[in-house]
């Protein structure tokens, strides 16, 4: 296996750890989230929206490299212009992510052990911005070692980030 | 390292000698062979003689800047030992009146002039010989023999047998191969003329030196020029081929140690006559390939071996026509090579040059800095440097000229296009760095050449861009211009 097979499985990872554990364990311990029973809100909104969500990113960026290895350009040019496919698809993923948070959130009722209710709000303060973080580690980052033949240095980064795992 | 000498006698020889230089420069020669060259024609003007001396140029200049360990394209050495004009011993002589002194010969002996009536007809006395032997062999024979007199001391002959010499005493058997019809005029008085003379001028080592002959029967006819005066005349080939080849089955049998007869039972028709000149410049014709293919050919152990090379079918012509253990292979990978260079590569060099930012250009080209320098941190060419840039633009002429030669060969004839699908291709002359004439990009290669499975060679083969991505998966060896070709064309 290449080693940018590797850094690229390594990168997804990374990703799913960052999507499901460490957003997770801030969101619940860490971060001062207004919530009346942010604990469970994660457990019954947040943990199974991020695991929709990470399916999402891993689909957008199996189409990225699908597209990738079957895309045939004749010239430079055209490598180039393939940029914008790479922009829409890590928007759509993003946009995704935040739009499965909303419907998860609308949809589901949280079953809390309090029966005060102040405020159910989702934090949308740090998911937002989570989103975007997951857009990064889940496809940016993903994409730049995983992206096949001429498209493998379009994602932004990917040549400098190749040129450390492979000397050219 | 082989050592093979190429005479190319009249326009066929010339064409020949055009033939021979592509198949030298694809490789189908093989590697590490020396390659000298020498045109021998009457008519100095002769479109086909400008033709070949211009694709010599540019597989010397592409030869001087690509050659190097290591290369298929263009490996070993090419040298030029230019252009013999039988006449040019002879100032001022314009006909055969002029060079044997007609008048003082007859009063000094009427005999010898009633003789010399016998011989020449009297047309052929005062035809100006400025434009060639007409296609009279008698015209040429008369000429070309009396390079016995001088003993091979003009022109570049001491030079070339200088050569010959100095590789018999290093220890190699060179090797001597003369090209010509055997139907006009230059060819076939120069030839066996030529062939035996040599044989003779290298008696005391003509064991450790081969002479081989590639013979070219009638294999095109023309039109009639509407003017009097006395030319080329396809009636005559006949006849003239009956002659020559009793003369050679005669008196040359053991000048040659092989002699290749290369014809083809259906005749090209060229439609423009001509009486020679920068007119008699005629398309590239399969057969002059053929003959070609001869100068790898083994010549045998014994004087006197003979061949017949010619097409399987008459009507088709296909890569398994081609005889040699490397020609297809060489000349379809150089093909494929030249078309990729020139509906892409080409561009993209051009367009890296122009680029601002290197680093740039390859993250959109992976394969850019595989050959070529982005930053200071590697050793490889810059592609902005003189020498890069001279390599560029002598690899592009000589691959216009081999496309357009390729061309030729595949539009000849009345039946269908063949071996290779470039009939509607436009090839353009390289255009320096001006950005507005950058040619068509093209990706595909999967009808390139004809009759070749996809399949058995792998597909992505057909694909210029998967080509660029196999490049830009490994290091190589050889890098810069000189690299970037000969990978091409070793995967290709």
């Amino acid at each position: 296996m290449k080693k940018r097979q590797i850094a690229g499985g390594l990168a997804i990872f990374l990703g799913i750890i960052w999507i499901m554990v460490i957003t997770f364990v801030a969101l619940r311990e860490l971060l001062p989230v207004n919530m009346q029973d942010v604990q469970a809100w994660a457990e019954q909104v947040y943990f199974p929206a991020s695991a929709v969500s990470t399916i999402f990113y891993i689909g957008f960026l199996l189409s990225w490299i699908w597209y990738s290895f079957n895309r045939r350009c004749k010239n430079s040019a055209e490598v180039k212009k393939t940029i914008g496919n790479w922009l829409l698809l890590m928007g759509l993923a993003i946009l995704s992510n935040i739009t499965i948070l909303l419907i998860f959130s609308n949809l589901i009722t949280v079953q809390s052990s309090s029966t005060q209710i102040s405020n159910n709000i989702p934090p949308y303060e740090f998911l937002i911005p989570f989103a975007f973080v997951n857009g990064l580690l889940l496809f940016w980052l993903p994409s730049c070692f995983l992206s096949q033949r001429s498209l493998r240095f379009v994602p932004p980064l990917s040549y400098e980030l190749n040129s450390f795992i492979e000397k050219r | 390292m082989k050592n093979i000498y190429l005479i190319g006698i009249g326009g066929t020889g010339a064409k020949c000698i055009q033939a021979a230089i592509h198949l030298y420069a694809a490789g189908a020669y093989g590697k590490n062979i020396n390659i000298g060259v020498l045109l021998v024609d009457a008519d100095a003007t002769n479109g086909n003689l400008q033709s070949a001396r211009e694709t010599i140029e540019l597989a010397l200049d592409a030869n001087k800047l690509l050659s190097g360990n290591n290369v298929s394209l263009f490996s070993g050495t090419l040298k030029n030992y230019g252009f013999w004009n039988p006449l040019d011993q002879y100032p001022g002589v314009h006909t055969l009146n002029d060079m044997f002194l007609e008048a003082s010969m007859r009063s000094l002996d009427t005999g010898l002039g009633d003789l010399f009536d016998c011989l020449v007809a009297e047309e052929e006395k005062t035809a100006n010989l400025s434009i060639g032997f007409r296609g009279r062999p008698s015209i040429g024979s008369a000429v070309i023999s009396r390079i016995r007199s001088s003993g091979f001391s003009q022109g570049p002959w001491p030079h070339l047998i200088n050569d010959i010499q100095a590789n018999i005493n290093s220890g190699d058997k060179p090797r001597i191969h003369l090209f010509g019809s055997i139907f006009g005029g230059t060819g076939s008085s120069g030839l066996p003329t030529l062939g035996t003379l040599l044989s003779r001028q290298l008696q005391a080592v003509r064991s450790a030196v081969e002479i081989t002959a590639s013979v070219l029967l009638p294999y095109f006819d023309f039109d009639t020029p509407e003017d009097d005066g006395i030319y080329a005349e396809s009636k005559n080939f006949t006849l003239n081929t009956d002659a020559a080849l009793q003369y050679l089955s005669r008196f040359t049998g053991n000048s040659f140690n092989c002699i290749y007869l290369v014809g083809d039972s259906t005749k090209q028709r060229y439609k423009v006559p001509s009486k020679g000149g920068p007119d008699q410049n005629n398309p590239a014709s399969i057969i002059e390939l053929i003959a070609a293919t001869a100068v790898s050919a083994d010549a045998g152990l014994d004087y006197g071996n003979g061949a017949y090379l010619t097409i399987s079918d008459g009507n088709v012509i296909t890569w398994e026509d081609l005889p040699g253990l490397m020609t297809s292979k060489s000349l379809r990978a150089s093909l494929r090579t030249c078309y990729a260079w020139h509906f892409n590569f080409y561009n993209e060099l051009r367009e890296a040059q122009r680029s601002n930012s290197k680093k740039s250009f390859t993250k959109s080209a992976p394969w850019f800095d595989r050959f070529f320098s982005i930053s200071d941190r590697t050793n490889r060419p810059d592609i902005l440097n003189e020498d890069e840039s001279m390599r560029i633009e002598a690899f592009d002429r000589w691959s216009v000229d081999f496309l357009r030669w390729f061309q030729q060969l595949c539009l000849l004839g009345t039946v269908k296009e063949q071996l290779a699908g470039i009939k509607d291709k436009q090839f353009k002359n390289y255009d320096g760095s001006d950005p507005g004439n950058s040619r068509e990009y093209v990706e595909s290669l999967e009808k390139l050449v004809i009759g070749e499975s996809s399949i058995k060679r792998g597909e992505w083969l057909d694909s210029i861009d998967l080509i660029k991505n196999y490049l830009a998966d490994s290091k190589h060896i050889l890098e810069g211009t000189i690299g970037l070709i000969n990978n091409l064309h070793e995967i290709i």
